[in-house]
Order: structure tokens, then C-alpha cells, then sequence
């Protein structure tokens, strides 16, 4: 691996070449940035699909990958933070794909070249841009990144949601713990109503007597009925919800006092996560591919129009109707893949075929899902037929769902990381 | 003919999702509605077939079933002939269409259907299991097809998982499987969309590409289906 990183650096003067001529010469490079559901597996596709045809360079900071999908599970201890871990290792050892565990910070468009956080640089024939999400600064009134030792937004998975478990785990009896909800779009569509779910259930278990305050911009969200029906159900008494209307898309947060302010009125809160308002994430920007915080995208290949070797997928691309989620950026990964390794290497092309599911915890066996399947539209992927629980189903149903989340959690960790 | 694993599999879904009362009872009904379909009738609605066999007999069933595909009093006498080939016995059906009213009520899974939804119509053109039956698919289509399945389903089998792994797979076995999520005869709202989407050679390619894969070990060399 290492070796590869260094024959990489030393070669960046070959993106001066043409992609054809590198070919000539050796094996097409395919950058992959961000180590995600949308990285790893693109990474891992190409690698797997190609056969040594193409050199696959993954740049991930982190050594250890945490799903933020699952995250809000460990909250209420349904699984626990070490299950929700991957490693790279497979993507090496069985795919050869060269992990560079580093960050990337500019992209030379016009040179092909990649700038490493090291000091390193990385010329490519395609570019893969997956780096999921950054929060917009200021979205939340006395809320900057700094305060998330105080007021976590546990929206990244890892060390953060860890924090406000531990958090909610030494909150007083009887406290308060607020959320404050993003404005669309964002990560995740059911992740903060899932999370509220979660966070009733531990607090159900080790602190009854607590409220749960949602501080909401947005008139309606994903899923209500059903969440709404099952906070009814499962937590009588204990979530109150507080939308646009009632100052919900108006809270300004006092992380040093533990006060949140609400329609002019001072709210004192024991625990409070705040989840800010998404862009994409900063290489993104920093390419100069970033339209209202997101990266627009063709819908065949996910591919800038204005530069084809490059494709942005995953959180970070505008392009159209799926929801940001895991799933859809794994979905998306595998077009990528499949249009980058007919355009370097000749193999078969494949019209595209995108799908999304999205699973959510509302009680210990108690889940529910919504999906659709998604095509390749006019300027945008489109939404087809779809699905979603109902809201009068069966206690078994619910159990069969929620038993169904966790073998998904397995395949697509799986299809992911190898 | 039909496949005694499409059944076995059906059965196995509604073992997870109903209790058992219920499942004693609607695998009777549905195990003769599946044959019937595997016979080639692929316009059946189970819950017409049960309110008929209780309502009247099973002449005048089978004939309002192969009204029902558009065939003649011939086609009624060769399907009377299998259908009372295929279903245990009058106090079998009988229970079986007890159980079929009972149906929406029971752990709140519809048989087939919801009360007053018609059960999915099948493009006969589409002829899944007809497809395998023609001859390999192609199997580097299927690995690729293969992408959107294995965002859920695994290639072999773990503990306990309660999505089924697809290395392996018998090819007529998941034909089966998928025709009857199109007809709605299986319940999951994914599956029926995934195998609504696919056309006859997609499934064809699919299924080359499942049963080309290598098991993980000895045990896994038995279809998942049948599990």
C-alpha cells in the first residue's frame, strides 16, 4: 500500500498525460475520496470488477470507520459502539485497493491532481468524490463546531454519539433533552426522528420521569405517522415536538448556560444535540463543484457535467430524489463504478438502476421501513414506485421489520467493506 | 412443475409473520393457488379461488378460474383434474377458507391482498420461470443486476439472519420466488418492488449469476430458498 502511495506521488507529473496515454503505460488510477458507504464501495467494486485492470487509491482519514446508520441504535444500547466499527482491511488484502489514510484538500481539475493533507499529491484518471457531510456554520443561533464537546450533533457517528450517550446516561432524573432538528436537506431523512425514538427508550429504561423537547424548522418530516404513533404508543407522554410554527425553526442554544431559547422564552436543557443544517462536505467545495452547498450531478453516472472524469456521489451530490442515506450512496457507488470501469478499461456498461431503503427503530422490535426504487430522469434521478409501513400493522410485522434492519446492517456492511 | 420450494418458501415467510393458527390453515389455500399458478394459470386470485371452494364446489371454481385465464370448458376439466390432485382434502380447504376470511385480521398480514385491493395481474408475457427454462442467463448482466440484492441480501448464510442469502440459489427456485412476490402471493413491499422492476432475462441473468458463486461451505451447497 504504502509502496503504491509512493509510485502515485512520484508520478503526478503523469496527469499531464492523457488518460489514453496513461493506459498505455500502466494501469489507470481511480481516486476514490471519503472511505463511506459511497467510497468503500466504489473502491471495492472497481477493484473487485476490474481484476488488477485498474489502480484504486482510497483516501479516508480515519482508520476505523463508524456507520453513522445504526448510530442512534447504540444510543438506546441495541448495539453497541464496537458493532458498528469497519476496517479496511479486507478492501486491501482482498481487492487491492491502495487506502491512503489521509485527507484531502484541494483538487487541481485542470492538472488531475489531488492535494493531500501530508503534502502528498495524487494524479487520477477518474476522481471520486464521496465525503458525505459538513455543517453549515451559523445555521444554528450560538451554535459553532467548537460547542459540540457541549452540545453534541452525534451526526458523523463515532466519538460524538458516544458522547451524548454518555451524557444522556448521566443526565438527572426528571431532566430535559432537547434535539434540534435540521432543515431539508439532510443526511439521513428518518435519522433524527429515529434518535428521538431511541433516546425515549433508554430514557423509558433509566430515567422515566425525563421530557424530550424536538425543536423542528420543518413543517412535516419523514415517516410522522408512524413515529408519531409510536412515541404515542411506546412513550406516552414523554416527547413533545415543536415545529415552525411555535418557534421550532427559530432556536438559539447557550451551550455555557445549558439554555436553549424558543420563541423568545428560556428553555433549561440537561442534554442537547444539535443537528445544524448540511452542506456538502469541504473537498466539494474546495473542487469548486458546489452549487447551494451541494454538488450538482448527471443522473446516468453521477458524473460533473462540466468535468467527466469527475463524479460526486453520496451525501454530498444534488441529484435528485433519493434521500441522502447509506444505503442510497451504496446504491449510487455501484453506477459509478460500473461507468468508470467501462470508460477505462472497455468492460460492458450498464444502463443504471438505483434503489433506497431506509430502516428505522421506533422501540426495541418495533421497525419500520420506506423504499423506492429510482431511475435515471431527465436531469435528475426520479423517483418510481415506492413503499412504506403502515401505521396499524402487527406487533409480529413490526418484530419481522426490525429483525430484517439488522441482517440488512450485515449485507451492506458486507457489500461495503467486504 | 411446480416447485415445491416456491411453496416451501412461501410457507417460510408466513411462518415468520403469522402465527401459527393462521399459517396451519392459509398454507393450504395458498399451496393449492401456487400449484395451480406453477400449472400455468397465472391469472388466479387466491381469494377469490378460497371464497369460491367454500361458496360452491370445485367444478364450479375451476371453471371460474379458467374463465378467469380466458380458457375453455377443456382447460376447466384439465385444471379440475390437477387442482383435486393438489389439495389434501375437502376438510383441508374447507379450513382454509375459514382461515382466508380471517385473513386481514390475522397477526394484521393480508393473505394476498388487502380487502378490496386486487392481487397484482401478471403480464403473462413476462414469464419468469419460462425464461430460466430457455436456457442460462447472462451471467455477467446478473453480477451486475446482482448489486442492488446484495445491498440487503448477503452471499451465504449468517445466524439468525432473516434476509436469505443468495450464493447458490437455485434458478428456478428464485424465479419462483419472484413471480409470486409479483403476484403479491409474498408479502414484502421491497421484494415486490424489486421483482416488479425486473424483466424475464434480468431474473434469467440474476439467477446464472447466483448459482454461478462458489459456496462458503458444505452446508451451503443446499438452495437458500429451501431453508
Amino acid at each position: 500500500m504504502r509502496r503504491r502511495h509512493f509510485i502515485g506521488a512520484a508520478a503526478a507529473g503523469a496527469a499531464l498525460l492523457s488518460a489514453p496515454m496513461l493506459r498505455a503505460q500502466g494501469r489507470p488510477r481511480v481516486l476514490v475520496v471519503g472511505g463511506g458507504a459511497g467510497g468503500a464501495t466504489v473502491a471495492r467494486y472497481l477493484a473487485k470488477d476490474s481484476a488488477g485492470a485498474l489502480d484504486v487509491v482510497l483516501i479516508e482519514p480515519n482508520e476505523v470507520y463508524r456507520s453513522c446508520f445504526f448510530s442512534n441504535l447504540s444510543l438506546a444500547d441495541l448495539r453497541t459502539p464496537a458493532s458498528l466499527e469497519h476496517r479496511y482491511d479486507r478492501l486491501r488484502a482482498d481487492y487491492g485497493v491502495a487506502v491512503l489514510h489521509d485527507r484531502a484538500v484541494a483538487v487541481d481539475r485542470a492538472r488531475r491532481e489531488v492535494a493531500l493533507g501530508t503534502g502528498g499529491v495524487l494524479a487520477y484518471d477518474k476522481l471520486v468524490l464521496a465525503p458525505g457531510i459538513d455543517f453549515v456554520p451559523g445555521s444554528v443561533e450560538g451554535w459553532s463546531e467548537t460547542d459540540a464537546e457541549t452540545f453534541p450533533h452525534a451526526y458523523r457517528g463515532g466519538a460524538q454519539v458516544d458522547l451524548l450517550r454518555a451524557q444522556l446516561g448521566a443526565m438527572r432524573q426528571g431532566g430535559t433533552f432537547a434535539l434540534i432538528a435540521p432543515p431539508n436537506p439532510y443526511r439521513c431523512p428518518p435519522g433524527p426522528y429515529e434518535r428521538v425514538s431511541m433516546v425515549a427508550s433508554l430514557l423509558g429504561r433509566i430515567n422515566p420521569t425525563a421530557k424530550i423537547l424536538v425543536l423542528d424548522p420543518k413543517a412535516t418530516f419523514s415517516k410522522q405517522a408512524l413515529f408519531e404513533d409510536g412515541w404515542a404508543r411506546h412513550y406516552p407522554g414523554m416527547v413533545e415536538r415543536i415545529g415552525p410554527d411555535a418557534g421550532g425553526n427559530a432556536v438559539e442554544v447557550r451551550p455555557a448556560a445549558g439554555e436553549i431559547v424558543v420563541a423568545g422564552t428560556v428553555v433549561k436543557v440537561d442534554v442537547c444535540n444539535v443537528i445544524p443544517a448540511q452542506k456538502a462536505g469541504a473537498i466539494a467545495d474546495a473542487a469548486g463543484l458546489t452549487e447551494g452547498g451541494w454538488v450538482p450531478v448527471e443522473p446516468q453516472t453521477l458524473s460533473i457535467k462540466a468535468d467527466p472524469a469527475l463524479h460526486v456521489l453520496g451525501d454530498s451530490a444534488a441529484q435528485g430524489d433519493m434521500p441522502k442515506s447509506g444505503f442510497s450512496a451504496n446504491s449510487q457507488a455501484k453506477v459509478v463504478a460500473n461507468a468508470i470501469r467501462a470508460e477505462l478499461t472497455g468492460s460492458r456498461a450498464f444502463p443504471p438502476r438505483y434503489s433506497n431503503t431506509c430502516w428505522s427503530a421506533i422501540a426495541p422490535g418495533d421497525g419500520v421501513k420506506v423504499g423506492a426504487s429510482y431511475t435515471a430522469g431527465e436531469g435528475k434521478i426520479a423517483a418510481g414506485e415506492g413503499f412504506i409501513s403502515q401505521v396499524e400493522e402487527a406487533a409480529d410485522l413490526r418484530a419481522a421489520t426490525y429483525a430484517e434492519s439488522f441482517a440488512w446492517y450485515d449485507a451492506i456492511s458486507e457489500d461495503i467493506f467486504g | 412443475m411446480p416447485s415445491g420450494r416456491g411453496i416451501h418458501a412461501i410457507n417460510e415467510a408466513w411462518r415468520r409473520r403469522c402465527d401459527n393458527r393462521c399459517l396451519v390453515r392459509q398454507k393450504n389455500v395458498i399451496q393449492a393457488a401456487a400449484d395451480l399458478q406453477n400449472l400455468g394459470f397465472m391469472y388466479i386470485r387466491p381469494r377469490i379461488f378460497a371464497n369460491l371452494c367454500v361458496a360452491t364446489n370445485w367444478a364450479r371454481s375451476a371453471l371460474v378460474i379458467a374463465r378467469g385465464v380466458g380458457g375453455a370448458g377443456v382447460i376447466a376439466l384439465t385444471l379440475m383434474a390437477a387442482a383435486s390432485a393438489t389439495v389434501a382434502s375437502a376438510q383441508d380447504l374447507a379450513a382454509s377458507t375459514e382461515a382466508m376470511a380471517e385473513a386481514p385480521s390475522c397477526a394484521g398480514v393480508p393473505l394476498a391482498a388487502s380487502p378490496g385491493e386486487e392481487p397484482a395481474l401478471v403480464d403473462p408475457a413476462k414469464d419468469l420461470r419460462g425464461a430460466i427454462a430457455s436456457g442460462p442467463g447472462d451471467r455477467d448482466w446478473g453480477e451486475w443486476l446482482a448489486g442492488e440484492c446484495l445491498a440487503c441480501h448477503g452471499l451465504h448464510a449468517k445466524a439468525a439472519a432473516s434476509i436469505p442469502p443468495l450464493a447458490q440459489l437455485d434458478p428456478m427456485a428464485f424465479a419462483s420466488a419472484l413471480e409470486e412476490y409479483r403476484r403479491h402471493l409474498r408479502l414484502d413491499p421491497g421484494m415486490r418492488l424489486v421483482a416488479a422492476r425486473l424483466a424475464p432475462d434480468e431474473v434469467a441473468a440474476l439467477a446464472a449469476y447466483f448459482a454461478s458463486l462458489p459456496p462458503e461451505n458444505a452446508a451451503d451447497a443446499v438452495p437458500a430458498l429451501n431453508r
